[in-house]
């Protein structure tokens, strides 16, 4: 402008002045404005502006203005303004004398020129310096077009007209709120952000170029509303009377393209959030089935599937009635409705006929509500607990068999701390897992042997160790004797676990056994009784004659004195006979396991056996050798060693009795500075399959009542406890049993090892 | 004169004395011959080379038995009468006697009735 303008604000401070006022050197931003005008004309200019804002009128007045001896004339004129929806007025200054000439001019250009932008809605009479007056017609349409003006102003959207240089003609009150980049006379592409700007343009050169519309997106200018996307809608609007012109409708679309965003971002949540349900459903071994609030199933798994066992689309929309037999389906639906009511999850046991056979399951329903609390469906899960109820049963009874054992059962880890004791244990023996080893439950020897050699070899072999060993009652100290078999137990992988074993407590048999082994010896007395009998008759019948005939002799008198002591001699004697057969019985009746070790002559040991069966041998016609070690002995309770012996001689001769060849060889040798004594007979070996039992207590090949089995088992005992060994070895072909005792030379010393 | 005047006698038996009592009994009763054999064996031995007319045998006796000897001994073109002594349930007379002993007696004994009891069998 050639004159200087201002605005001001409701307090007459300058606001904004334009180049004119600068080079004047008049109206300086942030001045009131009477500090540029003449003190003498204040109150009229202040009248003015006052009167402008109030009325809302562009309002102008006169006044003089002296600089230096000259003044000049002005014209003030002030209308008010609606800038950014604040009022200010705008103040222009025209000295009179130039200013009616451009003002005709001004006219005469402004004839199709809209108001600036920063105008408001004019009020009607501002824009009849515009318009020739008096013009119904023009009047009319102006009505119009200030009606569709204040229409496309009030709308949302931002509407841009421009011409083909793309410079801003004029834009509505939403575009100038939008950006003051959208002003009048401003380049448009200057609104949008630089990165977009040869899109844009190409867009509207393509739109002028076709005459079609176009629509796209772009962002506000960064220095101005950067963050901002707009929805852009080009169009070429053809006006009659002047140049083409683009308009473009903006809409602001940031908070849209933000939901936009949101919403994708959540879908794909929500697209990551069902894949992981899908796939957890899937992969479920446990039946889940959601249905709903009619409990028609909605989802269903494939373990529920199997449960089922129907296909997917007959399940699906189903209810339980269709799914399961009436009695189950109805507890199920009567669960779903306590769910439904009561919005709390539900947990209850069912059995149901599965394709194999019936199980039992864990049914937990629970309700599954919406945003708002809803309930809209329930679903369940089906837990089995056939295999964990059967395997409790199970685990349940064995369990009680193992507690209700009499036996000592017990297992404990590799390193010997005790992870089991049964009942027995803890109340009969006092043992507890609480120790850290097992040595605590046996006897420091035991316990040895048990780290040392059966354990590892256990280990080793795999193989189960059975044997005699002795644990201790923890209450009273007492050690126990024991029968007792330790095995390894290993996991699935055959790696071992734990040890185990189980142990009979022997006292009793042990008592038995020797209540037994009396019974036996008694016994086997017994079948001696008539050999002893007939071995005694002989004798017996001997002295009987004698006697008779002695007597007779002596009567008569027709005995000497000599003969008479001669015969009696031989009375004698035969008396001793049946006294040594006596003393034999007795011997042999006798426990000998309490006597004390002494040094026996082997050969003492020998007769003393021989006493008591020769007879027998021989009055069966069973030949009998003896092949004897003079000068040596055995550290022995020689009763014990003479009953085995027995035993042995025993077993030969009822092998050989009924046989063609009948013959018993008795045999002794030094070895290594053990005494060897074998009982050979006849017979052709024994069968393998009673080798490997007969040294078993209570293993017999006699008929019932013919023998007790003991024999064999018991001599074995005695001799091991002799530090000894018994044991069968056949010697060409025929049985031999080999009693091996530690040999000591009968001066006292021990035999050279 | 004595019972067993003529009479061979042969004794049977693995017991020394036993067979001292037996002889002397015998020899006291006029037996012409008293031989002696310890078992079954040696006597049927004895028995083929010289006739006897009377045999007194233990039954148990090592290598061969009184029974053995009885079964033999019916045999023998001259058959002698064997007697039998048992000092045990060895069987019965009557199972004795099927057999082919002439009787059977049990230990103890006294000798002399035990002879007498042969004579009135011998002479009956």
């Amino acid at each position: 402008m050639r004159y200087p303008a201002c605005f001001l604000d409701d307090k007459a401070k300058v606001l904004f002045s334009n180049s004119s006022a600068n080079a004047h050197g008049v109206f300086r931003s942030d001045t009131s404005i009477f500090e540029s005008l003449p003190h003498s004309s204040s109150h009229i200019l202040e009248a003015l502006i006052e009167d402008s804002f109030n009325s809302n009128r562009e309002k102008s007045g006169q006044f003089r203005w002296a600089s230096g001896q000259t003044f000049a004339d002005f014209l003030m004129t002030v209308t008010p303004v609606s800038v950014h929806n604040r009022q200010v007025v705008f103040v222009t200054i025209h000295e009179l004398a130039q200013y009616a000439e451009a003002k005709a001019a001004e006219v005469v250009s402004e004839i199709d020129r809209k108001p600036m932008a920063a105008e408001p809605l004019n009020p009607p009479d501002q824009t009849i310096e515009s318009w020739p007056a008096g013009n119904n017609e023009k009047e009319k349409v102006d009505k119009e077009l200030r009606t569709l003006h204040r229409l496309l102003d009030h709308s949302g959207e931002s509407i841009i007209r421009m011409g083909q240089d793309f410079k801003i003609t004029d834009v509505n009150k939403t575009a100038a709120n939008q950006s003051k980049l959208l002003a009048r006379g401003n380049h448009f592409l200057k609104a949008v952000r630089t990165e977009d700007q040869t899109k844009v343009q190409k867009i509207l050169e393509q739109v002028l170029v076709s005459g079609k519309a176009a629509t796209f997106r772009s962002s506000g200018a960064e220095n101005d509303t950067k963050y901002s996307t707009f929805h852009n809608h080009a169009f070429v609007s053809m006006d009659s009377s002047s140049d083409t012109e683009l308009v473009v409708i903006s809409t602001d679309i940031t908070e849209h393209i933000q939901l936009e965003n949101k919403f994708e971002g959540l879908l794909g949540q929500m697209e990551e959030k069902n894949a992981i349900l899908s796939a957890l459903l899937e992969h479920s071994p446990a039946p889940i089935f959601i249905e709903d609030l009619e409990g028609a199933v909605l989802i269903v798994n494939e373990a529920a599937l199997k449960l089922t066992d129907k296909p997917r689309k007959n399940v699906l929309g189903r209810k339980h009635r269709e799914l399961f037999n009436s009695a189950i389906a109805d507890s199920l639906r009567k669960d779903s409705k306590d769910v439904i009511g009561s919005k709390d999850p539900v947990t209850c046991e069912k059995t149901v006929e599965g394709p194999d056979d019936q199980q039992t399951y864990l049914v937990s329903k629970f309700p599954l509500a919406n945003g708002d609390g809803t309930t809209f469906a329930v679903g369940s899960i089906w837990v089995d607990l056939t295999e964990q109820q059967r395997a409790l049963c199970s685990e349940k009874t064995q369990r009680a068999l193992c507690e209700a054992s009499k036996d000592l059962l017990a297992y404990w880890n590799l390193n010997g701390k005790p992870l089991f004791v049964n009942r027995t244990c803890v109340e009969g023996f006092g043992w507890t897992t609480s120790v850290p080893s097992i040595a605590d439950f046996v006897t420091p020897t035991a316990a040895q042997k048990l780290f040392k050699e059966i354990l590892p070899e256990v280990r080793k072999s795999g193989k189960a160790w059975e044997g005699r060993s002795e644990v201790v009652k923890k209450a009273t100290g007492e050690v126990i004797p024991v029968w007792q078999k330790i095995f390894v137990v290993t996991d699935n992988a055959d790696q071992p676990l734990y040890f185990a074993m189980t142990a009979v407590d022997l006292t009793e048999r042990i008592g038995a056994q020797m209540a037994l082994s009396q019974a036996a010896k008694l016994s086997s007395l017994g079948s001696m009784a008539g050999g002893i009998a007939q071995e005694i008759n002989n004798p017996l019948a001997i002295i009987y004659g004698k006697s008779c005939q002695i007597r007779k002799l002596a009567a008569r008198g027709d005995i000497s004195p000599a003969e008479l002591v001669s015969e009696l001699e031989k009375v004698e004697q035969t008396a001793l006979r049946i006294s040594r057969i006596i003393k034999g019985l007795r011997s042999f009746a006798r426990n000998g396991d309490q006597d004390p070790l002494v040094d026996v002559p082997v050969n003492n040991i020998i007769d003393e056996t021989l006493t008591f069966c020769q007879e027998r041998f021989r009055n069966h016609g069973i030949d009998l050798t003896i092949a004897r070690l003079p000068d040596h002995a055995v550290n022995c309770r020689a009763i014990q060693i003479s009953q085995v012996l027995l035993n042995l001689l025993n077993n030969a001769f009822d092998a050989v009795e009924p046989l063609q060849q009948r013959w018993v060889d008795l045999q002794m040798e030094e070895e290594d500075g053990r005494i060897n004594i074998s009982v050979v007979d006849s017979g052709m070996g024994i069968a393998p399959r009673i080798v490997e039992r007969m040294m078993d207590p209570f293993f017999t090949t006699k008929e019932p009542g013919r023998g007790t089995g003991l024999g064999l088992s018991i001599s074995k005992g005695v001799i091991e406890e002799h530090g000894g060994s018994l044991y069968y070895s056949p010697l060409d072909g025929h049985t031999r049993f080999v009693l091996t005792l530690p040999a000591k030379k009968l001066n006292g010393k021990k035999a050279a090892a | 004169m004595k019972a067993f005047d003529g009479k061979n006698v042969l004794i049977v038996d693995d017991e020394e004395l036993m067979r001292e009592i037996l002889r002397d009994e015998f020899l006291r009763c006029g037996a012409a011959v008293c031989h002696e054999a310890a078992n079954g064996g040696s006597a049927l031995a004895m028995a083929k080379k010289t006739e006897y007319q009377i045999i007194v045998s233990d039954i148990r006796m090592p290598h061969g038995d009184g029974l053995q000897l009885l079964s033999e001994v019916i045999k023998l073109p001259v058959r002698p009468m064997l007697f039998l002594c048992s000092g045990y349930s060895d069987l019965t007379r009557e199972e004795a006697l099927r057999k082919g002993a002439r009787d059977l007696y049990a230990k103890p004994f006294d000798p002399e009735t035990l002879v007498d009891a042969i004579r009135k069998s011998v002479f009956r």
